[in-house]
């Protein structure tokens, strides 16, 4: 007997391998750095 | 007639477009484009030659990243002022770039007004610390 080789299957389980590692990232919005960036204490831009 | 300085920049990404774009907003608001880089490695040698106001530097790039590059620069001229624009909307980066001393982080998934709003803030501010008078009083 032959064993099938299920390309799609294959395909499928890296593709979900795929999504769950960029799961792992904290993806973050404009508005979440626009927070972090504000609760900074400003001096950056400042010169002398 | 008071003659204006006009702010400069230095657009630093490997993408032709993109820095097409940027270049767009940039002349849109009236800034003096000081060059622009492919690489962070070409970013940080583009910074040394033209000491720009302003620098927009991507993160994802050839031969050096822009993380690297941003660390170097601010390394050598601490009172830099560098805004990031990029895709990487992971917190790491974010963090890292905030803690090198990056005035703020764009990412290139905004709309372009948005993008616009960004640079033409941090513009105003840097416009409004080189006309300041050297008197630290209020």
């Amino acid at each position: 007997m032959q064993e099938k080789i299920d390309l799609k299957q294959i395909l499928q389980e890296i593709e979900e391998e795929n999504s769950l590692s960029r799961e792992k990232k904290t993806k973050v919005s404009q508005d979440d750095i626009q927070k972090i960036l504000q609760e900074k204490p400003k001096g950056e831009v400042e010169e002398n | 007639m008071s003659s204006e300085r006009k702010i400069k920049v230095l657009i630093a990404d490997d993408e032709k477009h993109i820095r097409l774009l940027i270049r767009k907003v940039v002349s849109g608001l009236n800034l003096e484009l000081a060059g622009e880089a492919e690489n962070g490695k070409e970013a940080v040698q583009l910074f040394r030659k033209e000491k720009p106001d302003l620098l927009l530097l991507d993160i994802y790039m050839p031969y050096m990243n822009g993380i690297e590059a941003l660390k170097e620069i601010r390394g050598e001229f601490p009172n830099a002022t560098v805004l990031m624009l990029t895709s990487a909307a992971d917190m790491e980066s974010v963090q890292k770039c905030i803690d090198l001393g990056a005035v703020n982080y764009i990412l290139k998934s905004n709309p372009i007004a948005e993008i616009r709003q960004i640079i033409e803030e941090t513009a105003k501010a840097l416009k409004a610390q080189t006309e300041a008078p050297d008197a630290g009083e209020d």
